[in-house]
């Protein structure tokens, strides 16, 4: 059930940039509205993936714990650093980008997925959006525990300056949405961007300082990290929440990212967020 | 106050195809001097035209073969298409009974179910608890509620989505083909629950391909030829007209 009072578009009725991104806006408020819908899609995903499992949830914590242990100890030996100085560092870095990378790789195929839904009554684009990126948060939140229990264990200090990282997650997000809306209607569109996506994220994980620390390039080649929006946006998480000092120009930036990104792909969004029942 | 108001709307599918939906000819289509020019972008239009007005008391039945546009029509008006051409404006709650499984998980439990279901369709968790009770004594499963929906019957199943999908009371009622489920004595309190919830309906629109239906519950008959309306009227003067264009 709908309640709907609503004139749409004329053919032919020239619309300005500006109407678009209105119309971009009022989706993305029309899907946080329908915040119940975006809690049971993104629940119900859950559900299928652990039901019937014994350990169910337990299980998201359970294999990035593994994961991480294993990293961390061959990453010391290779590198010839102490456990203290790299795990903590990946640990966090990577659940970081496991959140982003799974955000934006599910966002390929997000809308599609979403067929039934979107073809048998009104469904805001948004809200199917938000419930990839609520999905995700909500499996980041359990991941990050142990990473945060071996902070706690190996020594690092916890100060005033952690709660950046908090700031720094919502830029990550609020970049994220944009991403994600761009990305999965691109992919509704054009179905070959799926794999291209996922090919590019797979590159992007070696160019972004997570597995090894950007100290470690020589000068030359730092831009591969100072210009790499990925590495901006887990380095203002991860970082603070180490104790590692974050440059002020990658706040600028990834201010820049969330707030100017958005504001860019707004009327992008409005174009094509009703095209997008179209393509399925 | 419910009102449906289309006004001249048209709806256009492209047709993307392996060849307009990959990026690649996208790309390099455009650089083919020849070839580019043959290769329009394929439409189908699925409505053409379209102007109605519907308000409180209309019971609209649409008829039309196959492919006639039934279903698109439907879909508009329920907000799914954004009209390619023309506008619509709408007021009032609606509720679409195209798919009443939607929203319904099969790994949780027929009550879980009940709360989903009434959520997609617009419900907040409160109301949806608020009204489970009823709803379980009309699905008659009983015990069966406490188990996951997967382990359920088709009918039982569809006997579940029919009770959650009647219980609210929306201002305009959307359907394809009547909803019922469950074996012959449940169909029988179905067909009542449903007259009953139609009737109380401002607005029903209903297409369907059983006359007997469409005469029983509807004052007013689109007939939809080819994306574009042919006829609207009462039964009485519509259906005569359909039938000997069928015929001939």
């Amino acid at each position: 059930m709908s309640s709907a009072t609503a004139t749409l578009r004329s053919a032919g009725q020239a619309r300005t940039l500006l109407d678009y991104g209105l119309a971009g806006w009022r989706d993305l408020v029309d899907g946080a509205r329908q915040w119940r819908l975006c809690h049971l899609l993104a629940t119900s995903d859950m559900r299928r993936r652990f039901a019937r499992s014994r350990l169910g949830q337990f299980w998201i914590m359970l294999s990035s714990a593994i994961y991480i242990s294993a990293i961390g100890v061959v990453w010391s030996q290779l590198w010839h650093q102490s456990l203290q100085e790299i795990l903590p560092f990946v640990a966090i870095g990577m659940m970081i980008w496991q959140l982003v990378s799974s955000i934006i790789n599910e966002a390929t195929t997000a809308l599609p997925a979403c067929t039934t839904y979107l073809l048998n009554q009104y469904t805001s684009t948004s809200a199917i959006l938000y419930a990839v990126i609520y999905r995700n948060i909500f499996i980041f939140l359990l991941n990050i525990i142990f990473p945060l229990l071996i902070c706690v264990a190996l020594g690092v200090q916890f100060t005033v300056y952690t709660f950046m990282s908090v700031v720094g997650a919502l830029l990550l997000v609020i970049s994220c949405v944009w991403i994600t809306f761009v990305v999965a209607i691109f992919c509704a569109r054009f179905r070959d961007i799926v794999q291209i996506v996922s090919s590019v994220i797979q590159i992007v994980f070696f160019l972004t300082p997570i597995l090894w620390k950007p100290e470690l390039l020589p000068p030359s080649s730092r831009a591969i990290v100072d210009w790499n929006p990925f590495a901006i946006l887990i380095s203002i998480v991860r970082d603070p929440l180490l104790g590692r000092p974050v440059p002020e120009k990658y706040w600028l930036a990834a201010c820049i990212l969330a707030f100017g990104g958005l504001l860019v792909t707004l009327p992008f969004f409005g174009r094509f967020r009703r095209r997008v029942v179209y393509w399925l | 106050m419910a009102h449906i108001r289309l006004i001249d709307v048209g709806v256009e599918f492209p047709i993307h195809n392996a060849h307009s939906r990959s990026l690649q000819l996208q790309v390099f289509g455009k650089l083919g001097g020849k070839l580019a020019q043959h290769k329009q972008a394929v439409f189908v239009q699925a409505l053409q035209g379209v102007n109605l007005s519907f308000q409180d008391g209309d019971r609209i039945g649409i008829i039309g073969h196959n492919g006639a546009g039934k279903t698109t029509l439907l879909r508009v008006l329920a907000g799914v298409y954004e009209p390619t051409f023309g506008t619509m404006s709408l007021e009032g709650r609606l509720s679409s009974f195209t798919d009443i499984t939607l929203g319904m998980d099969p790994e949780a439990t027929g009550l879980e179910n009940i709360i989903f279901r009434c959520v997609f369709m617009g419900l907040s968790f409160l109301e949806a608890r608020r009204l489970s009770p009823s709803i379980q004594e009309f699905s008659e499963l009983g015990e069966f509620l406490r188990l996951p929906v997967r382990t359920y019957s088709t009918g039982m199943f569809l006997r579940l989505a029919f009770a959650i999908s009647t219980s609210i009371e929306p201002d305009i009622i959307i359907m394809d083909e009547m909803i019922s489920g469950g074996d012959a004595r449940f169909m029988e309190r179905a067909k009542a629950r449903l007259t009953s919830l139609l009737e109380r309906t401002k607005i029903l629109v209903l297409a369907t391909h059983s006359i007997e239906i469409m005469h029983s519950l509807c004052n007013k008959v689109v007939w939809l030829d080819h994306g574009e309306i042919r006829k609207i009227g009462s039964f009485e003067e519509v259906h005569p007209l359909y039938l000997a264009a069928n015929a001939g």
